[in-house]
């Protein structure tokens, strides 16, 4: 291609038109520990990303270029590029911010709480370990607030404290320790996923030893 | 011999700068021939300026030679007093422009602009060579040079127009040249490439890194810890 670069100016070159398709990757990723996971409400983000596809020959594009997308000749979106790959051009990570995704509590069964002892650093003292299972049932309610409906991945990912149970839907996909669901939800409608989960609460409190303990009179 | 090669290709790099390849047909005397090229940038890199020949005829290779490239950049005291000492004079006549008729007053306001958006990296470098010739004749010599210079670069503009089944769409894509320097570059042959210049190269642009005091000990420290180098591999873009 050749052209003129005069001094001090920019200069616009056409690079490629082409069709593309147009997929929109939404995620929400679930997990929890035993510090959140009996909170009365908490929020998760649903991560949104555009990836296009397009036709002809690959084209390098750098990353954080710029794309507008456009729906019937207005701009709606303004994004940037995360990378490309071959023909595809995936756009950064955004935050969807009209997909509302609402985790509250429904109920805690507190288990029995076992106590074991562990050394202390003073040899006068020991910690007292009170260890107990809750049975934990969490709902999260998701709602598209978009005049159109969508697609959405929510992916549970259960930790070392807190392990999955049973959810209501069942989950389409498992792939421990990742729980997939593939949810569809029309336009200003909710979906609810109700989870049950198993919790490890884990205390501990140092003490003086009984033998080191001042008797009453 | 003073002269000026026409730029004949420019690869610009999105992150800054670029590759200017400079082509020119030369006489040469026998003896010594020595030439000054015109019209190199102070921003040019003298580690990768290169000088490459090209022969008219196949059996010139064993009697023209190149015998030695001489580069430098001008010193940058002397170049920033000569560029406050412009700037001034452009703010002078600026303030006076309006006694101008309209014509001058827009030619004098150009050259004006020009002088008070110069920097070191608009500056000239010296970049001459020697070629050794056993007897009179021509030969293409081809000159290469990196410029560090993060005024002159590339972005694209992607516009995506979705239609209305929402899958489907298309991508009018364009590349925006953005030329910031004192240089023009008529007619040339463009390249781009993904890539970002070292930061060692910053000085060559008359970039002025904080001083280290300025710099909180933390910071120094931290930048200390990132300093494990990271490959970068240079794409080049597909017109």
């Amino acid at each position: 291609m050749k052209a003129n670069i005069p001094t001090r100016k920019k200069i616009k070159l056409n690079w490629f038109k082409t069709k593309a398709n147009l997929n929109i990757d939404r995620n929400i990723d679930v997990q929890y520990n035993s510090a959140n996971v009996n909170a009365n409400k908490l929020n998760w983000d649903v991560i949104v990303k555009y990836i296009l596809i397009k036709e002809g020959v690959p084209k390098e594009i750098p990353v954080n270029s710029p794309i507008t997308l456009y729906k019937e000749g207005l701009p709606f979106l303004f994004l940037s590029t995360a990378n490309s790959i071959g023909n595809k051009i995936i756009s950064e990570d955004l935050i969807d911010d009209d997909i509302k995704v609402d985790d509250d509590i429904i109920q805690i069964k507190e288990g029995e709480t076992k106590v074991s002892y562990e050394d202390a650093k003073d040899p006068k003292q020991h910690i007292e370990v009170r260890t107990r299972y809750d049975n934990i049932t969490r709902r999260i309610t998701i709602e598209n607030k978009l005049d159109n409906s969508i697609e959405l991945l929510l992916k549970y990912k259960q930790t070392k404290d807190v392990v999955f149970v049973n959810s209501i839907p069942e989950s389409n996909k498992i792939e421990e320790p990742e729980y997939n669901y593939n949810i569809k939800i029309p336009s200003e409608d909710k979906f609810r996923l109700t989870l049950e989960l198993k919790a490890k609460m884990v205390s501990r409190v140092t003490k003086l030893k009984p033998e080191f303990l001042k008797k009453i009179k | 011999m003073l002269i000026d090669p026409k730029v004949v290709k420019l690869i610009i790099f999105n992150g800054g700068g670029g590759i200017v390849e400079r082509e020119i047909k030369l006489a040469l005397n026998q003896g010594t021939n020595e030439f000054e090229i015109q019209n190199v940038p102070a921003s040019f890199d003298p580690n990768t300026a290169d000088i490459k020949l090209k022969y008219i005829n196949p059996e010139d290779k064993k009697d023209i030679t190149l015998q030695q490239t001489i580069v430098s950049l001008p010193d940058k005291k002397t170049s920033d007093q000569i560029i406050n000492r412009e700037k001034n004079a452009a703010s002078q006549i600026i303030t006076y422009s309006i006694d101008f008729t309209r014509e001058l007053r827009e030619r004098v306001t150009n050259i004006c602009e020009a002088s008070s958006y110069r920097t070191y990296a608009d500056m000239k470098g010296i970049f001459n060579f020697i070629i050794n010739s056993k007897k009179e004749g021509e030969v293409i010599v081809k000159i290469l040079y990196f410029i560090a210079d993060l005024r002159i670069k590339w972005e694209t503009s992607l516009q995506v127009n979705v239609y209305s089944d929402e899958i489907t769409a298309e991508i009018d894509a364009s590349i925006i040249v953005d030329n910031q320097t004192g240089f023009s570059y008529n007619d040339v042959e463009l390249g781009f490439a993904i890539f970002e210049l070292p930061s060692t190269t910053a000085a060559a642009t008359g970039a002025i890194p904080p001083p280290a005091m300025e710099i909180p000990m933390e910071q120094q420290a931290f930048s200390q810890l990132n300093r494990q180098k990271r490959t970068q591999r240079m794409k080049n873009v597909m017109l």
